[in-house]
């Protein structure tokens, strides 16, 4: 039976070509990668016990949390894909936290040393199995030829002038941004003329580099982790503090569990996937910091950094031409507006699906099988046989079918490969209760198309998810699972909720939420133009089912109107591959010097507008130092049990006083009004309230009241006897008459 | 539009029967039954010698779907008991 796998166009035949050119961890430096991540583990270890406080010990704790003990994991499991063996190695890792920190959390014994002390023994006995395995002579490296420092500028060309100058005016535009003057246009109002200069270099960068004939990976790596950085460190960069008060409520619960190691019951329905917290509580023990709102700033920028392993890995292996993988992955990080990469279980999740759906498409497609010729036969003869005979001989050879092994991976390393993942979706279902589904439904569509031979793992996960859902998540459904189940079906309620209702606000908001839409929209057609151009791939019918079903949430949920944006997130990875292959055939028509034009120019427009798109809501979910310290003075003098009234949750109220504080919504309907914008003050009487920038903004952008409807609700509550104990540039909190209060500026 | 196209109503379980499942003897269950899909994983890979194509069958067509099925129906159970 001939095998039909579908070769990248610019592939040579042989094993090390179909595996990609990274295959240096089977080698002699292998040994040297796990030396590094045992003093890693060592050292950490070590400044845990010692509570030293070193400088940089958040960044080896993080590095930790990332390697430990996933490098030994990987070597061990010596996969013949560099991607996929570093994909596994933060997986595990990310994985063994989890569960670390979540059986601490679930049988009361709460000690974070364990955090540290679990996965560096687990990473020790690993190493003993990977150091005791002989280095075979076929495995070292070949020695480089020497070359001069300067042969290697010379041969580098423009790319690292370009990158340099790309970093040198993203800091100049950093400096220059004053978040205090944006307008109604968001963050893109305030964006200097060098920010996107800096894109401009980046965008020629990789134009340059797509277009050479022989790629050059290592400049093609810089060029996008470039691209990460000025695109996910600039909200936060260009401010003094992180942004987006849903991550400072996320460091409110890991502080909880922190102090109290242990969850608070009927609070939240994330405390019922507590996990991510559990572990990030151990984090910042780890990292010797005092609260986890020290990892809220540059979050985006590590967990962007990290999806660029699996990501590059899927777009190599799904992408129809291997040359522009990188664009596929350039293309993803400038779709990439949901703002879901904030401190969340949910972008930690992420990575996790990420690895496991491109290990698992990598193993699939690299093995020949011989169904791909049963899949041609059967869609070539759809018009002959007709539909629903074709359509059930399709699915029935489909699922019968089993896949061989991929070249070079053997049983046992399969085995090795289900049992990270096992681990992979426990931890999943333990911290988010989004992502398993997502997960469970991929590898639902992976044994059904007979695309994996691994066609335990759906149901071991889906399994899993029951388990923890009806044993551990009881507080998120007890009593009120009807309710729950209600919302099953609602299609058009969540496509209501999750797009008109964020469509909506003053005219410059409805652009930027228009131009969010007409992102999304963009990359679903050409995704499907895509699909289009690879209709005669045996894979077809995996492609549209991979693409699409992160969809089904929308139907089978009770997650509330942000299901349309997370399913678009799951997508988004298959899309930007998908696009690529549809702009693919017509870069590839053109003259180096044009495509290199065309690809720079497209980067430059689709990352601008990512600013503005990722950016549209930055007036409102802005947090400002003053902001926190007003929380920090006002958690000082109010006592256990007041009530802190809100207008909306755009503040960062939650960082901390969890479940201290009851925070009545100042703006219901039933007694707020933009003519009384105290009168849900004057009929709740809260102890507390907290006017901030962000919640104001919220009421003029989208709400649309006027411009003054904060100021005049400070007016009124103080003619209802409210004093203010704090004022500053961006806040000001109110004490009713009967609060304790004391706080000063 | 707000009506559900599937429109599931929670029925409510009770009995001797569903106290029992929907406890620990439940839980047993699920964990017997991914205890069962990870073995199966792992003897379809690994093929032992004893692993015969007999005791494939009983393990695919048998042991396993009969406990997931458990499995699901202890869940269902538990869900609608405690709702």
């Amino acid at each position: 039976m001939p095998t039909v796998v579908e070769e990248p166009a610019d592939a040579t035949p042989g094993l090390a070509q179909r595996f990609g050119p990274s295959t240096w961890l089977r080698a002699a430096r292998s040994r040297q990668v796990l030396g590094l991540a045992l003093v890693l583990s060592l050292l950490q270890t070590a400044l845990v016990l010692g509570d030293l406080d070193v400088p940089g010990r958040t960044w080896t704790a993080l590095a930790f949390a990332f390697l430990v003990p996933g490098v030994p994991v990987a070597l061990l499991l010596r996969l013949p894909s560099l991607l996929a063996s570093a994909g596994i190695a933060v997986a595990v890792s990310i994985a063994t936290q989890i569960l670390v920190s979540m059986t601490m959390l679930q049988t009361g014994w709460w000690h974070p040393v364990m955090s540290v002390l679990a996965p560096t023994l687990i990473a020790w006995v690993v190493a003993v199995v990977v150091w005791r395995r002989p280095v075979s002579p076929r495995d070292e490296l070949p020695k480089p030829a020497p070359v001069t420092l300067g042969a290697r500028i010379r041969e580098a060309g423009p790319t690292p002038w370009l990158l340099v100058a790309a970093l040198a005016l993203y800091l100049q535009a950093v400096s220059h941004t004053d978040q205090d003057l944006m307008t109604a246009y968001a963050l893109i109002s305030v964006m200097p003329l060098s920010y996107v200069l800096s894109l401009a270099c980046i965008g020629a960068a990789a134009g340059i580099e797509l277009s050479q004939d022989r790629q050059r990976e290592r400049w093609l790596l810089a060029t996008t982790i470039t691209l990460v950085i000025v695109l996910f460190t600039y909200q936060n960069g260009s401010d003094q503090v992180a942004g987006f008060p849903t991550s400072w409520l996320h460091a409110g619960f890991t502080d909880y569990i922190r102090t109290h190691g242990a969850i608070l019951p009927n609070f939240d329905a994330r405390f019922s996937w507590p996990a991510f917290f559990a572990a990030t509580a151990n984090l910042s023990v780890s990292a010797g910091i005092p609260d986890a709102t020290g990892l809220l700033r540059w979050a985006p920028l590590v967990y962007n950094l990290l999806y660029l392993i699996p990501l590059l890995l899927l777009a190599r292996r799904i992408g129809r031409r291997r040359r522009y993988a990188w664009l596929a992955v350039m293309l993803f990080f400038c779709a990439n507006w949901f703002e879901q990469d904030y401190f969340s279980p949910q972008a930690t999740n992420l990575m996790l699906y990420l690895v496991l759906l491109s290990v698992l498409m990598w193993l699939g497609l690299v093995a020949g099988t011989p169904v791909d010729v049963r899949i041609r036969d059967r869609v070539s003869r759809w018009w002959h046989d007709g539909p629903r005979t074709s359509a059930r001989r399709l699915l029935q050879a489909m699922v019968a079918h089993r896949p061989d092994r991929a070249p070079g991976v053997s049983s046992w390393q399969y085995v090795g490969v289900g049992a990270v993942f096992v681990v992979s979706i426990a931890a999943s279902v333990v911290s988010h209760q989004l992502t398993p589904v997502v997960t469970v439904l991929a590898l639902t569509v992976l044994a059904l198309t007979g695309r994996t031979r691994l066609r335990f793992l759906w149901l071991a996960g889906g399994l899993l998810f029951a388990l923890w859902f009806s044993y551990g998540a009881t507080d998120f459904w007890l009593g009120h699972l009807g309710s729950l189940i209600g919302d099953v079906g609602q299609v058009g309620s969540s496509i209501g909720s999750g797009v008109g209702k964020r469509v909506t606000g003053s005219p410059e908001h409805l652009r930027l939420q228009y131009l969010r839409l007409a992102t999304s929209g963009g990359f679903l057609v050409a995704a499907l133009i895509g699909l289009l151009v690879r209709r005669r791939s045996p894979w077809l019918p995996t492609f549209v089912a991979l693409s699409f079903l992160p969809f089904a949430l929308i139907a089978g949920q009770s997650y509330g109107g942000e299901v349309v944006v997370r399913s678009f997130l799951f997508a988004m990875p298959l899309f930007a591959v998908f696009t690529t292959d549809a702009i693919a055939p017509l870069l590839e028509k053109l003259r180096p010097v044009t495509r290199a034009s065309i690809i720079a120019v497209g980067i430059l427009v689709v990352a601008t507008s990512l600013v503005a798109s990722r950016g549209a809501n930055q007036r409102y979910e802005r947090v400002t130092p003053d902001q926190i310290a007003a929380v920090h003075a006002l958690y000082a003098v109010a006592p256990d049990g007041a009530t802190i009234g809100e207008f909306s949750p755009f503040n960062p109220l939650h960082l901390g006083g969890i479940g201290s504080y009851t925070y009545p919504s100042m703006s219901d309907d039933t007694c707020f009004s933009v003519d009384t914008p105290a009168g849900c003050i004057a009929s709740a009487q809260p102890d507390y309230v907290y006017f901030s920038s962000g919640q104001t903004f919220y009421g003029t952008d989208v709400a649309g009241y006027p411009a003054d409807w904060s100021s005049r609700g400070i007016t009124a509550a103080k003619a209802l006897g409210y004093k203010e104990i704090w004022t500053s540039t961006h806040v000001t909190v109110l004490a009713s008459p009967t609060a304790p209060r004391g706080a000063t500026p | 539009m707000t009506t559900s196209i599937l429109a599931i109503a929670v029925p409510k379980v009770s009995g001797p029967i569903a106290t029992l499942l929907s406890g620990v003897v439940g839980l047993v269950i699920v964990v017997l039954a991914l205890v069962a899909v990870l073995a199966a994983g792992w003897l379809w890979e690994m093929q032992p010698r004893w692993f015969t194509r007999r005791v494939a069958r009983v393990t695919r067509y048998g042991v396993v779907p009969l406990l997931v099925a458990a499995a699901a129906a202890t869940t269902l159970i538990r869900l609608f008991a405690l709702s």
